[in-house]
């Protein structure tokens, strides 16, 4: 297994530019109120991640409460919407309209550049790597755009799948791609793609079990599946916790910790290859939350760091975290055991 | 790949040996180990769980399909020539023989259908594999020049080894260790035509050198910079690779030591005044690598070339001649320079 540390030099607001961000979590409160609070249509679930049952509360957001495993540590929603309801809050959801309409096109050529671009490097250098011979590509619920522009281009694969029942995505546009506008739980391939791509959907997703057994059926024996995600045992989510920006539902509906993306990995038969915390935001977004809420509970190590250390030191200590997985950004690749 | 679990004998059971042989356990689904031949009677006698033998012609005529030469460098051409006689598929470990008239000994016995590749496992390093990968992408244009350090501190039990018996073993440290590194050159880079080496043999004092410089440069302009070394208190492994728009450098190597740290592979792009990182110093992904599977993988590449009878292209025996060739070019060189040298404080 391999992991990777990168220095890099954007910032949280070029991707995420704060007065848009405020918004879309107000619109996502509202539409999380209205569409999926309703106590009748949650379930209790157990560790998404290893499975325990054994858990104790950890916070609440958005009137949903979020639990921290006890084996494993992932912080999880419990009672839950089921995906059949999420699929229809994503499809009808202002805050997700928002998202693909503002947000998304304000911040479209940073993202193309800082992580669209690398990204794609990295599915098509670690494909090269592992699996050369691999044709076949499937992409499951991306949220943007850009995203399906550079799938298109990516002409190693001859085969290109794009499963998203969400993006409005023309198939006259994209003569390269086969488009499937529908969940990945009404989908029946099987044994049919070299590489599929992960990114941040086991956060939003349910049925976490459901979704690697469908990843698992879909590929072919040592498939490739690139996978990316917020972990709860990076550092920010850590130090801010309930008070974590980017930590609500249902976005992050699960946040994996490294040991409980191990443990989900072993159960459905995947053999990790790469576990990379790349993350580069995790000290800025934790100065940021402080410089906002100055009452902020945080250690004083923590409160020294991002207070007195001159930016060499905060980016010395940005790649530790990252060296040490302990960023929140996780980045993994996994093969399908044959 | 074709079903079949290919017989294997492996001729030496010294510190190759023993890694073949796990190597061989761990793919039981394509290969089985028939026996072991080694002439050394207090060694075969601690050896368990397979046949021993004494003689080469008895492991031979067991009726094997695969042989893994790891005998010192004296014996592997006229153990492989004699296998592939008999029709047997060779694994010979590196360096392949003492010098380019065995390489060419040996390809002069090469048979139609039989399979031979030599044990450059370095490129199927973690490190190295994701470099080339790179490489091969064009992301950064075409290599300029590469530049490599490997070397290890010899020891006390350095004094006694074969390795610094030039009647077995045809050289020293640059035959022995730095031949992974001017493969990789090839790797990366093709053929060498231009050869300079320097040599020296001052601190260990052996018949073979302890030290080797060696500069290349071949037509398409690429220069190589290798420094051998059995002096290198701190065990390195460093290989940079420069080219048009970025830079890599694989350092550390995974070994059964780890002596050599840990592998990675550092990444960088090509920065000039009109990006936003300072000039000389860009932004580096650096890639840890945690398993060296390159002893299995080489050895799978080995059994799918049998299997499903294709040629040998990696660390096949025209590799093995192209680097005997360039090692041999630097030893002309580094004897030239030094009887030139000795005339000159004469």
């Amino acid at each position: 297994m391999k992991n990777i540390v990168i220095s890099d030099d954007y910032n949280a607001v070029d991707l995420k530019p704060s007065a848009l961000l405020k918004r879309y979590i107000e619109l996502t409160q509202e539409d999380v109120r209205q569409m999926l609070a309703d106590p009748k249509k949650l379930q209790d679930c157990a560790c998404p991640a290893c499975a325990s049952k054994d858990k104790k509360a950890a916070f609440t957001k958005f009137s949903l409460s979020y639990q921290e495993c006890s084996n494993c540590r992932t912080l999880y929603v419990s009672p839950r919407p089921d995906d059949k309801t999420l699929n229809e809050y994503y499809q009808k959801s202002s805050a997700r309209s928002f998202w693909r309409d503002e947000l998304s096109k304000a911040t479209d050529k940073k993202r193309k550049e800082k992580i669209v671009k690398p990204r794609f490097q990295w599915i098509l250098e670690s494909t090269r790597e592992h699996l050369a011979t691999a044709k076949t590509w499937i992409d499951v619920n991306t949220t943007q755009y850009s995203y399906v522009d550079a799938m298109a281009d990516a002409d190693i694969f001859t085969k290109k799948i794009l499963l998203n029942p969400y993006l409005r995505v023309e198939q006259s546009r994209y003569p390269h791609l086969e488009i499937i506008q529908q969940p990945w739980w009404e989908q029946s391939l099987a044994d049919s793609c070299d590489v599929m791509t992960l990114f941040e959907v086991v956060d939003h997703t349910s049925d976490v079990d459901g979704l690697l057994t469908a990843a698992s059926r879909m590929l072919k024996k040592g498939g490739l599946c690139f996978l990316t995600a917020i972990l709860s045992s990076g550092f920010d989510v850590q130090v801010l916790w309930d008070k974590a920006d980017n930590l609500y539902p249902p976005d992050r509906l699960n946040c994996l910790t490294v040991e409980g993306f191990k443990a989900l990995f072993a159960k459905h038969g995947f053999e990790c290859l790469e576990f990379s915390t790349p993350g580069i935001l995790d000290v800025e977004i934790v100065a940021k939350a402080y410089e906002n809420n100055p009452d902020l509970s945080i250690s004083r190590f923590v409160r020294d760091l991002i207070e007195s250390q001159d930016e060499q030191t905060k980016r010395s200590f940005q790649e530790f975290l990252q060296s040490a997985c302990m960023s929140s950004y996780g980045r993994i690749l996994i093969r399908k055991k044959g | 790949m074709i079903k079949k679990i290919l017989k294997c004998g492996i001729a030496g059971y010294g510190y190759m040996g023993e890694i073949r042989r796990a190597v061989i356990e761990r793919h039981a689904e394509s290969i089985e180990l028939v026996g072991i031949f080694d002439t050394n009677d207090a060694l075969c006698s601690k050896i368990q769980g397979t046949k021993t033998f004494r003689t080469l012609d008895e492991l031979l005529a067991q009726g094997i399909e695969i042989l893994f030469v790891c005998t010192p460098n004296c014996f592997s051409p006229e153990i492989s020539i004699k296998a592939m006689a008999l029709g047997i598929h060779v694994f010979c470990e590196k360096p392949p023989g003492r010098d380019v008239h065995d390489i060419k000994n040996i390809i002069a016995h090469e048979k139609n259908g039989v399979k031979l590749m030599f044990g450059f496992n370095h490129r199927f390093h973690p490190g190295i594999v994701k470099a080339k990968v790179i490489v091969d992408s064009g992301r950064f244009g075409r290599i300029i020049n590469l530049r490599g350090l490997y070397g290890k501190s010899g020891g006390i039990s350095f004094k006694k080894s074969w390795r610094n018996n030039r009647e077995i073993s045809g050289g020293g440290i640059l035959l022995d260790q730095g031949i992974h590194m001017l493969d990789l050159f090839s790797h990366f880079c093709g053929d060498f035509e231009d050869v300079k080496c320097f040599t020296n043999d001052d601190f260990w004092k052996f018949a073979v050198e302890d030290n080797a410089f060696v500069i290349l440069q071949n037509r398409k302009g690429q220069s190589a910079l290798c420094h051998s070394s059995a002096t290198f208190w701190k065990h390195t492994f460093r290989l940079d690779i420069t080219m048009e728009e970025g830079y890599m450098t694989v350092e550390g190597l995974l070994s059964k030591s780890g002596s050599y740290g840990r592998e990675k592979l550092i990444v960088a792009n090509r920065q000039f005044e009109d990006a936003t990182h300072a000039v000389g110093n860009p932004s580096e992904e650096v890639t840890y690598f945690d398993r060296d599977l390159s002893w299995d993988l080489e050895v799978e590449e080995f059994v799918r070339c049998i299997l499903e009878n294709q040629p040998v292209v990696t660390s096949s025996s025209g590799d093995a001649l192209r680097v005997m060739e360039i090692i041999e070019r630097a030893y002309e060189d580094a004897q030239k320079t030094s009887k030139a040298l000795q005339s000159f404080k004469s």
